[in-house]
């Protein structure tokens, strides 16, 4: 690693200050499980580490009307561990048991996972099928954004110079409404996800009234497959309903270069993937 | 740019003076001349450079020694008591769990750091708890084996209270 300036804030505002007078190579530090491997392999001009673990409003999970706000600091240990999550988006909890191992999950956070917007993300699909949204703060002052639009691309993000994750915002699915999360890797634990899909959905009187289905992994940002959640809509879901939507998800799609699985290895295992996750999300609202 | 730190490793305290990219890992091998806690892939992948930080077990590799400031790191060093062996370190030497030993201090204390919050785990849980620790030389059998034989040899007064996963 090359050599870099190290501080850590106290405060929300204490940070954003600090970020905006280091300006360019300043860099928040949450969990570090993936900077720290950019340092290590010289792809990030970081000249300044901002430590962000000693703030505390960027902690806790708490409940704030029809949402869940969690703090950018929850470790994936915490919520796989948080009866509250397990509660209102169990969803959140199965995504972030799939990730890494234990070591990796005690350090690595929500904000650090949304922030460095690797295409195979576990949280970024479910929390977007969901309609979440993240807290931003700057030193000029908060906004918020949907996930799905904060996200760009491989390793991009819509956030500005200087600006701080605070939190995100997850609706809490209502009590006909379900979300489910199905990934495929090489590794039973500690691989990443080859290809992954999220589905949200709401019932009516036995019948879809709303369809979100997000795939992650395989294109460089996150899709919504708008053509497969219409076709569901209004239907009453059956195996060959899910089946025929999990086709349609993956015509089309632009596939990034993965070297270890081939691109119809990695489609195929995308439908398998959105009808898993439909199925399940289904059997979730009928219950 | 260098920065002072105080930490405590296996309950000794430690100044010194360092730079921020130095890794808790190098910290530990280079610095303090620690050198249990081994170096495989240093990019968080293999589990052999684990040590417990608090109580809970993290990748020394994806940790800065600067991050540690004020905090407790419990290496392999730390865990027998003089000549007496923790019963994790025992139950893999009874079982045979040991082979080229590379793996054997991220294991040992990725087990211990099970037991401290899982005093009866199951055969899964044990599996899950190592799933972050690569063994080349096939020995998982026997390493699952051991922690488990160490959960059936521990009794109350030896456990202590362990942590999970908050970023600090
Ligand atoms: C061995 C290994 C296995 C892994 N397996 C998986 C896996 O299965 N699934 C998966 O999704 N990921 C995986 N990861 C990646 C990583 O652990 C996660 O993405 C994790 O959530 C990152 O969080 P962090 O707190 O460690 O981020 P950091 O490394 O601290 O930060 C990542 C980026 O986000 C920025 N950032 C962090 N927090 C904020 C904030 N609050 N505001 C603004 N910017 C911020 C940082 O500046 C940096 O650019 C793995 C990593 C390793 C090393």
């Amino acid at each position: 690693m090359r050599d870099f300036e190290y501080c850590r804030p106290q405060s929300l505002k204490e940070a954003v200050t600090v970020l905006a007078e280091k300006g360019k190579g300043a860099y928040p530090l949450a969990g570090g499980t993936d900077i720290l491997i950019e340092l290590k392999r010289r792809r990030l001009p970081a000249s300044c580490l901002v430590d962000i673990k000693a703030i505390p409003e960027l902690r806790g999970i708490e409940r704030e009307g029809d949402a869940l706000r969690i703090g950018a600091l929850t470790t994936h240990s915490e919520l796989l561990g948080s009866s509250l999550i397990q509660e209102t988006v169990p969803v959140i909890a199965h995504a972030a048991r799939q990730m890494a191992f234990p070591e990796i999950r005690n350090r690595g956070t929500i904000g650090g996972n949304i922030c460095n917007a690797y295409p195979a993300a576990d949280l970024v699909p479910p929390l977007i099928a969901l309609g979440s949204s993240v807290l931003l703060a700057s030193a000029s002052g908060q906004r918020e954004v949907g996930v799905a639009e904060f996200v760009l691309g491989s390793r991009q993000i819509a956030i500005l110079p200087g600006e701080v994750l605070v939190a995100v915002k997850v609706p809490v699915p209502v009590s006909n409404a379900a979300c489910a999360y199905a990934r495929a890797s090489t590794r039973k634990t500690g691989g990443i996800a080859a290809t992954s899909a999220a589905a949200y959905l709401s019932a009516d009187g036995g019948v879809c009234r709303q369809a979100r289905i997000v795939l992650g992994a395989i294109e460089a940002k996150p899709r919504f497959v708008a053509e497969a959640a219409g076709y569901l809509e209004g239907t009453s879901i059956s195996e060959d309903v899910a089946k025929a939507a999990a086709k349609m998800s993956v015509s089309g799609l632009s596939p990034i270069v993965d070297p270890r699985l081939s691109v119809q290895y990695r489609s195929y295992m995308t439908e398998l993937m959105v009808r898993q996750a439909v199925l399940e999300a289904w059997a979730e609202v009928n219950r | 740019m260098r920065y002072e730190i105080t930490v405590k490793v296996n309950g000794e305290d430690y100044e010194a003076y360092i730079p921020a990219r130095r890794t808790l890992l190098d910290f530990l091998r280079d610095d303090l001349g620690l050198r249990g806690t081994k170096k495989g892939c240093d990019e968080g992948d293999c589990g052999s450079c684990v040590v417990l930080l608090d109580g809970t077990p993290v990748n020394s590799c994806m940790v800065l020694a600067v991050e540690v400031n004020g905090r407790e790191v419990t290496t392999i060093e730390g865990l027998a008591k003089g000549d007496e062996l923790h019963l994790v370190q025992r139950a893999f030497v009874e079982q045979g769990a040991i082979q080229c030993g590379y793996c054997t201090p991220g294991m040992v204390l990725a087990g211990k750091a099970l037991l401290d919050v899982n005093p009866h785990p199951t055969t899964t849980e044990i599996k899950e708890a190592i799933s972050g620790h690569l063994c080349r030389c096939t020995g998982y059998g026997a390493i699952v084996e051991a922690i488990q034989a160490a959960a059936e040899s521990m009794d109350g007064g030896q456990r202590a209270s362990g942590k999970t996963g908050r970023s600090d």
